[in-house]
């Protein structure tokens, strides 16, 4: 597997679910 | 029996169970339209999730990987961004100022927001509404002939009285609750097909290594993601136009309405959460499903690339397994049609019947006033789909571009810019779907990149300019967080 394809494949999925946690984890405890 | 039918059976035994519990929840406008802001996390993320992706996730995005290898990739990308950007951005600030403005629909937002006492923001949204959700629905009835025709052999015509009937049922019966009780499930078992299907057919292939050897065999270009294309077709076709995809996910009133149905905006958190692992389930496991099926199969073997995830499912799994693998397509389609049934709905009651008919109205009529709203745009979409099916799927063609373009930046700016005004989100709602449309039919520019772009940008440019041309709101209704 060409490794720029491995890169596309995995880098943006995992990237999003990064900043997933970190909203979550910065927001916590926040009120409205 | 055929466990593909029963499958199938059982899915809908579970439907009309979720009709006839929900039933006794609806007992107000606000309980038919957004399930009384009652739901939790995991029901309003997956029912935004199973309602934003039709069948085109299970049955359109793994056809697009068998035509074109690994650059099916980008939509997959561009699609995961949007939503991304749509919870970040509008689903917390949405939810709270909805409820402070005691708006139940998108077209009561802005005229609350605004303080439109013309109506006229309300007017222009709802009929953009009813226009293109009308024609979604009957797309997904004619989708739902088509799929049942395919998987049971039945006539399209009563596979599509079959979706219909079962779909107005349950939407009828519990409104909301029972729309988004059944996009869980939905989006649950769309989830389960896109983990268990392609860990199935890669290991069949040998795995990661194995795919990669027949794909190249093929052609090596497959393999890459820019397809083998450079310069500007990589750029503005592939990159670009797929990325573009997904600037539509803020303007769909269909999802944006999910957002205002959970009963804390705290708990959005956890429904960010929830609806992003989805997203990387279901888009991923989509690709590599039609990879798979492209490594096995070949580019030219099977008749329509888009045969390719139940073809999958049949040669990779026992057959008890693809069948209910088979049903998520199904369930895919209905997931969408109910939340789209249900936005049309709204515009007739409460936008037309409550707000600009009749202020007074008990709680009870308008949740009748609903019920039949909720069957006389199911009967005209069925009957467009009959009467008109070539017309449906030119609208259809317009309206994710459309609906994207003329909501979406003024949905985004009314939510963070103080200095929006109501000419400005017009203007952007006139712009937007306009651009689609004008675009889409000359060759020459649709050729250079997905109508939605350009759309969105110059809706964008479009509100901002108009609003900054325009008096600011004297007395804005935002509400700080």
């Amino acid at each position: 597997m060409p490794p720029s394809t491995v890169f596309w494949v995995v880098f943006p999925p995992a990237l999003l679910i990064a900043l997933t946690v970190v909203y979550y984890v910065r927001t916590s405890g926040r009120g409205d | 029996m055929d466990p593909v039918l029963a499958g199938f059976i059982g899915y809908l035994l579970v439907v009309v169970v979720v009709g006839f519990v929900t039933v006794r929840l609806t007992k107000t406008l606000a309980d038919f339209l957004l399930a009384g802001r009652r739901l939790g996390p995991w029901v309003v993320a997956l029912s935004e999730r199973a309602s934003g992706e039709s069948a085109w996730l299970l049955i359109g995005l793994p056809g697009l990987a068998l035509a074109s290898g690994f650059s099916a990739i980008w939509s997959a990308i561009g699609c995961a961004c949007g939503i991304f950007v749509s919870w970040m951005l509008v689903a917390r600030k949405l939810r709270t100022q909805t409820e402070k403005l005691g708006a139940l629909t998108l077209p009561d937002y802005f005229e609350a927001r605004f303080g439109d006492a013309s109506h006229v923001l309300r007017i222009v949204s709802m009929s953009v509404i009813v226009f293109f959700f009308t024609f979604y629905v009957s797309a997904q009835f004619l989708a739902a002939g088509k799929v049942l025709h395919t998987t049971f052999g039945i006539a399209p015509i009563h596979g599509m009285i079959i979706g219909a009937v079962i779909i107005l049922f349950y939407t009828i019966m519990g409104g909301f609750f029972a729309v988004a009780w059944t996009d869980l499930i939905q989006g649950l078992l769309m989830a389960a097909a896109m983990i268990i299907l392609p860990l199935a057919a890669f290991i069949e292939l040998g795995g990661i290594g194995g795919v990669a050897e027949r794909i190249a065999a093929i052609d090596p270009n497959l393999l890459l993601v820019t397809g083998g294309q450079t310069g500007r077709p990589l750029i503005m076709g592939l990159i670009v136009g797929s990325l573009g995809i997904g600037l539509g996910y803020v303007g769909q009133p269909h999802l944006l309405t999910r957002f205002m149905a959970i009963r804390d905006p705290r708990e959005l958190r956890k429904g960010t959460m929830i609806a992003m692992c989805w997203v990387v389930i279901a888009f991923w496991g989509a690709v590599l499903v039609g990879i798979a099926g492209l490594a096995h199969f070949g580019p030219d073997i099977l008749a329509d690339a888009e045969h390719v995830m139940p073809e999958v499912a049949l040669w990779a799994l026992p057959t008890a397994l693809a069948g209910i693998i088979i049903s998520a397509a199904i369930a895919a389609m209905m997931s969408t049609a109910d939340s789209q049934l249900l936005v049309a709905t709204s515009a007739l009651s409460e936008d037309i019947y409550h707000q600009l008919m009749n202020k007074e109205a008990s709680q009870r009529r308008l949740v009748a006033i609903s019920r039949i709203g909720t069957v006389v745009i199911g009967i005209i979409a069925f009957v467009l789909a009959l009467r008109a099916e070539q017309k449906v799927y030119w609208f259809v063609l317009y309206a994710w571009a459309g609906l994207g373009a003329a909501f979406g930046p003024g949905m985004v700016l009314s939510l963070w810019w103080k200095r929006t005004t109501k000419w400005g989100v017009l203007a952007g709602m006139i712009v937007g779907s306009a651009t689609a449309v004008v675009w889409h039919n000359v060759p020459a520019l649709k050729a250079m990149v997905y109508e939605l772009v350009p759309a969105f940008f110059l809706a964008l440019i479009a509100v901002v300019v108009v609003s900054l041309l325009t008096e600011p709101p004297a007395d804005v209704a935002v509400v700080d967080e």
